[in-house]
Formats: structure tokens, sequence, C-alpha cells
């Protein structure tokens, strides 16, 4: 048995959407996964949800999403230390034999709070952290003010004539808060299915320590252990990856990140695809990744397209949590 | 399927209040006294699962990121559960699919709370509903509750002497539990004269806000054997989640009746069926569930097939329930009503249930424990957790 992405639902109407509350968006997001996948609501097995309470700005979040999500009278887990990791958790489900399907459905309508800043600054702890003004901007600022100074600058061609918005990082180099919704449907499937899929083949996630001055900042402390874990199951038989879809927090880190996990996965021919050039909404950020790496090995096979994908995504503070995805467009697991 | 087993568990004594350690410590001691009475430590450790909800009363948002040294998680897979007041339980299931999953074979579930320590915990829970509508009323979890409560009232000739019995009865077991928070002993009328907080419950019928920390190790079927070690076996676990709006469980239109836990009793159904458990009221011998409330207590007796609807709070008065009492004994360890520390209640609940069946429980042991179950509720009594927990890998039969 493995496990394949077979579709998804995606709203991302730009960094402001008034036209929908959340609750709308995740349950059309949700509905139109679902749709595509042929799977009607009744039949779907689990949600596992991942939202921010703070920027959602209620201290349960999930109590309202859940029903949007179509979790009434089913199970309903969240994963609320990330997105990615909730794709994980829905990949061990599966692969735990329980259920057929899983909804994987992560959000984000920062628009709604007057200074999601603040948001990210509670995420600090109160003693140490809180008291400098932390949020994930300035984090990453501090993880690419680590890499080599030709690493941390000139990350895009205009970013050189940019304000710093926090040095090293220009606004050009950083993603911008957006509003959206990300639902990837993941079914079991027996070895040999054809069909429109990309088959999961390892997913790795570690955490690194939280406090920057004790971390290695330019080397992803968690993206080592992670890699190891998706490649323990992914097997030999895996590879070489012919793209990567990365998201990290400022372009520098985000290039150091692809670049790395190319080095670990053995292959320099890896063909990296930035986030910057998309909307990359917080708490589904990865799964927007996850997503976008998917396609690009979606059977049925495209003569051009690669065999094997990965996408990586990071979370906290200068990425102090890490998660691998490795995907092929074969069946074999 | 892959079996898994508890081989250790953990918990603080549980406080009001804690001002000697922070957040991450307070974790990692019942993440330390878990290792203890496994004889293991985090090398051993493959994976570790938070429970933390509603991370608004511990003060810092994604707490878990916090944490990672302090239990020496670094470089490990750490993620999250936040499913409410569910969350401890659910966390036990993350665990779970962790080592079913076929990738883990030793995973931590390690949290704690300090729900005292924001002042006022019901007007950070009043944050839970919706901002337009049920918010500004102002709904909170007491409030909330008392309405279930005079519903259930209402529907099966219940009162508030019925509620009072189920906290003698949990405070008697609490005297005997050396974790709980309220160890004190009271009576009917104790409870009856105390203050009113929402009619009808009052402050003898409801839970303290408690601090603490707690902890289980969970583990493969082939990693226990190696261990050689007593080992409390998941046999079976649910999950099921209700409407989120009080207004869809009244009313003709109603999904569900706010007097019962239909979705709970959904949830102990597909424990008891993953467990092979077909008659509850004779295959169960301990019931560690979450009642924060004496009200609460009544329908998930009932929701867990324990008795008929509206019967519990006759055989309540009659006896039954209590340690030393014929059948099943319902929260021995006092329960979710004597020690609250949400984000690990429902972990408590497991860890409770685990140590019943393996016969560790001390004075609060219920004698010739096998087969127990555990529960969580979260949200607006909204999401559920159950579990099936045994002491052998035998089908699960008639005593």
């Amino acid at each position: 048995m493995g496990i394949v992405v077979v579709t998804a639902g995606h709203q991302i109407a730009g960094e402001r959407i008034e036209t929908a509350s959340l609750e709308e968006l995740i349950f059309e997001t949700v509905s139109t996964a679902i749709a595509k996948a042929g799977i009607a609501p009744e039949s779907v097995d689990a949600i596992v949800m991942s939202g921010n309470d703070q920027t959602d700005g209620r201290i349960i979040s999930c109590m309202v999403t859940a029903g949007p999500a179509g979790g009434v009278g089913k199970n309903v887990m969240t994963i609320a230390s990330g997105p990615e990791h909730a794709f994980a958790y829905a990949y061990l489900r599966l692969l735990a034999g329980q259920g057929k399907n899983a909804v994987v459905v992560g959000w984000s309508k920062p628009s709604e709070s007057a200074f999601p800043e603040h948001a990210e600054l509670v995420s600090a702890d109160p003693f140490m952290v809180r008291p400098i003004g932390m949020n994930r901007l300035i984090a990453a600022a501090l993880q690419a003010s680590a890499l080599p100074e030709a690493e941390r600058t000139g990350a895009r061609s205009e970013s050189a004539n940019d304000p710093f918005v926090s040095w090293p990082l220009t606004a050009s180099d950083c993603q911008d808060h957006a509003d959206g919704v990300c639902a990837i449907v993941l079914e079991s499937r027996e070895p040999g299915y054809v069909g429109e899929g990309a088959w999961v083949r390892g997913v790795g996630w570690a955490m690194d320590r939280y406090d920057l001055g004790d971390r290695d900042d330019i080397e992803v402390g968690g993206l080592t252990a992670a890699t190891e874990l998706a490649l323990k199951q992914a097997g030999d038989s895996f590879g070489p990856i012919g793209t990567l879809d990365a998201f990290a927090v400022g372009v520098p880190n985000e290039r150091r990140l692809a670049q790395r996990l190319t080095q670990l996965l053995g292959d320099d021919k890896t063909v990296s695809f930035p986030s910057i050039d998309c909307l990359n909404p917080d708490f589904a950020a990865g799964l927007f990744a996850i997503w976008r790496a998917a396609q690009r090995v979606m059977s049925p096979v495209r003569p051009d397209a690669p065999h094997f994908a990965a996408a990586s995504a990071t979370l906290g503070f200068a990425a102090q949590g890490v998660t691998v995805v490795l995907m092929s467009d074969l069946s074999e697991v | 399927m892959r079996n898994v087993g508890i081989l250790g568990v953990g918990q603080t004594d549980f406080v009001t209040k804690r001002t000697d350690v922070t957040y991450p410590e307070l974790v990692r001691e019942g993440a330390q006294l878990a290792f203890n009475d496994a004889g293991l430590s985090m090398r051993d450790v493959e994976a570790v699962v938070v429970p933390l909800a509603p991370d608004a009363l511990i003060g810092i948002g994604n707490g878990e990121r916090w944490l990672v040294e302090a239990i020496g998680a670094t470089g490990k897979p750490v993620m999250r559960v936040n499913n409410g007041g569910a969350t401890g339980a659910s966390a036990v299931e993350a665990a779970w699919m962790h080592i079913a999953s076929g990738l883990f074979d030793v995973v931590l579930v390690a949290g704690a709370d300090r729900v005292s320590e924001s002042l006022s915990a019901q007007s950070v829970l009043n944050k839970m509903w919706d901002v337009a509508y049920e918010r500004p009323y102002p709904q909170n979890t007491i409030t909330m509750l008392a309405m279930s409560a005079m519903r259930y009232n209402h529907m099966y000739g219940a009162d508030e002497r019925d509620m009072a019995r189920v906290t003698v009865k949990n405070r008697r077991h609490a005297s005997l539990n050396p974790h709980a928070h309220l160890r004190e002993l009271v009576t009917e009328d104790d409870v009856l004269n105390s203050r009113i907080l929402s009619w009808p419950l009052k402050l003898g019928d409801v839970c303290p806000s408690s601090t603490g920390g707690a902890a289980l190790i969970l583990v493969s079927e082939e990693y226990a054997a190696r261990m050689k070690k007593p080992v409390a076996w998941i046999r079976g676990l649910g999950q099921n989640t209700e409407t989120f709006w009080m207004g869809d469980r009244v009313g003709p239109q109603a999904l569900g009746d706010h007097a019962d836990a239909d979705a709970l009793a959904v949830a102990f159904e597909r424990a008891y069926a993953q467990a092979g458990l077909t008659d509850p009221t004779t295959q169960i011998d301990v019931a560690e569930i979450y009642a924060p409330f004496s009200s609460v207590e009544f329908h998930v007796i009932e929701a867990a097939g324990l008795c008929g609807r509206g019967e519990a709070p006759a055989l309540l008065a009659g006896g039954a329930f209590h340690l030393g009492a014929q059948g099943v004994v319902v929260n021995p360890s006092g329960g979710t009503q004597c020690t609250n520390p949400i984000a690990v209640t429902g972990t408590v609940r497991v860890i409770e249930a685990a140590t019943q069946v393996l016969g560790r429980a001390g004075e609060r042991q219920v004698a010739g424990a096998n087969v127990a179950i555990a529960s969580a509720i979260g949200g607006d009594h909204q999401f559920y957790s159950t579990f099936v927990i045994a002491n052998h890998l035998d089908p699960i039969g008639h005593p």
C-alpha cells in the first residue's frame, strides 16, 4: 500500500480577501478539493487541520473551522505546530490503515488582524525573546545575516535597489503576508494504481533548538534529520530528484535551504522553484509548497516531467522546524 | 494492524500554581517521570507529540517550540496537537498513529498546563466562541455546561443533589490519589451550599484550574517484547466531532440534544469496534472519563454505554460507580472534576486507565482491573476522543 496526493483545492485571492470569511474560504476550499478527487463528503474518512489561534483571533480556532472543513461526524485532528506537520500526520494515519483517505487543510487570514506581527510576537517566550520584539521577519533577517556576504544580499535582481526591511533582507527578499487556504486530498492506494496522483515516498520532520543563539542558523538544524527520516522511507530506488519546491522566510534563507537539501538528496541537477514568486499564506505555505511539488510529478506522466520531486518548508523563528516530503510518479513503495 | 502499548507514564502532583518552573521545565518534569517509569531516556525516543491547547492559557503561542531543548528533543520529529480540551487524549491518538504506521517504535507524549496563570481562565475561554454571536453573551465553559445540565435534569428528572453525589464520589476517590488537585472530602450539603456560578452549577460542581505536567511513552509490540516489562495495550481508539453552534443542539431541527452526548457515543462505538468490545456494561472494569463538572459525568457514563440514557443518577445514588462497588468504577482517580490541567487532562485520563489495568494505582486501585476506557472532550463539547486499554492482547470477553 502507498499514499498518493490525489488533488488539492486552494483559495488565494491576494494579500487581502474581503469578500469571504475564513470559515467560508475553508468550506469552499475543502469542497473544491474533495469534489476534484471525486469523493463524496460522507466518504471522507478524516480531516487534518492546521492554523494559528493567535492569527485567527480565537483561542481554539479549530472549533469554528472544523465544521466548514467538513469535520462534523468525522475524525478531526488539529496539528497546530504547522500545516506540513498536518500533512505528515495524515500520511501516518493512512499508513496505519485508519481509513482510505484524508483531507489536510491549512489556512491563514492575517488581513483580519491589524498587526499580524503581534501574533508572531506572542509566540516568543516571555523572558528572553519577546522583550526584544521578535517576529518572523526579524528572525529571518538574523538567520540571513549569518550567511556569507555573497549569499545574504542581492537575492533577487531588483533587491539591490530595495530598502532594507530588516537587514540584510529587502522588501523583495520577503514573502508578504497573504490570505489563503490550501486543502490536499490524500488516499491510500495499492501499488500499480493507475490514475492521477503523486506518490508520497517519504516524509521527515524535525525541530532544532528554540533559542537562536544556540543554533547554527545557516545550517537549518533539523534539515539533516528530517531528510534522513524521509529518505529512510523512500528507499534506494528513490531519485534522482528532479525538482524542489521550498519555503522559508526570506529569499536568502530559502535558497540556502534548497542548496543544503539538494546536497543531502545527492543531486546537483535539481531544479529549485522559489516560493517568492507565489503568495504564501502563513500556516498554509508549506501545503502550497507540497502541492506545487506534487503537481510536477503527477501522473499520467508527461514526457518532459521529472519522476521525482521534493518539497520542504520551515516553521518557527528562523526555521526552527523543517519538513521534507519526497514524491514520485512511480508506484513503487 | 500493529499493536501499540503504553510502556511508561508520569504525572506531577497537580496544584493551583507553580512559580518555581517555566512551562518547558514543567513539561520536562512529567517527561522525566515517564522515562523513569519506562526505564528509557530521551535517546530512545524517536518522535514527540505535544498536547497544548489553548496556548493562550500559558501566555505563549506555539509553546511546543519553546520546550524542545528542555525535553531533549532537538533534532527529533516533534508535532503539536490542539483539539481543545480533548487535546491530551488526541495527542495519544496521534502518537498511536506514529507507531501503527510502522515508521516509529518509541514515541513520547509530553505536555503541561498552568491554567491558573491566566488569572481568569473563563475570560480566556470566552474567546473560543465566534466573535459576532456567542462571544458577546458572554459564553464560557461554565455557562455552556450550565445549559447542558439544565437540559439533562429536565429531560431525565435529575436534580442538584444528584449532581452533588458525583462530587462527593470524585472527591473521595481523589483523596486516595496523591497526584490529584482537590483532595479534601466534601458532603452533598457542602456542594449544595457552595456559591452558585451559573445555575444549576455551583462551585462544588466544577473543576479547579490546575497546573502540572504529564507524559507517557508508547511503544510497538516488537519493542515492548524486547523490554520485557508489563505494558498497557491500546486496544481501540475513536474520535468524533460535534457541531460548533449551541443552537444546532436544541429545538426540532437539532442535530443532537445538548442533554446527551450522542457524538461522544459514536466515538466510544468506534473504539469498542476496534477493540472487539461488545458489551460495555460487563466488559469494562474502570472508566476514566472526562467530566470537568459533576453534571457532565452522567451523560458521559451513558454515552459510554455503561447504562441507559437518564439512568446514571439513580445508579450512582444506589452506590454504583464508586470504588469498591460492583461493576465499572468511574473516575477512581477523582477525574477531571478534581484535576484539570486542560492541555494534559486527556493524557492523564489515559495514564490513569493504563495505571489501573497494570495494577499500579495504589489506594485508588480497582481490584482485578483488566479493561479500562478513557475519554476526553474538547471545545464546546465538540471534539471527542476515546480509548479502550487492556493489560492483554487476548479477545475482550465477558468476565
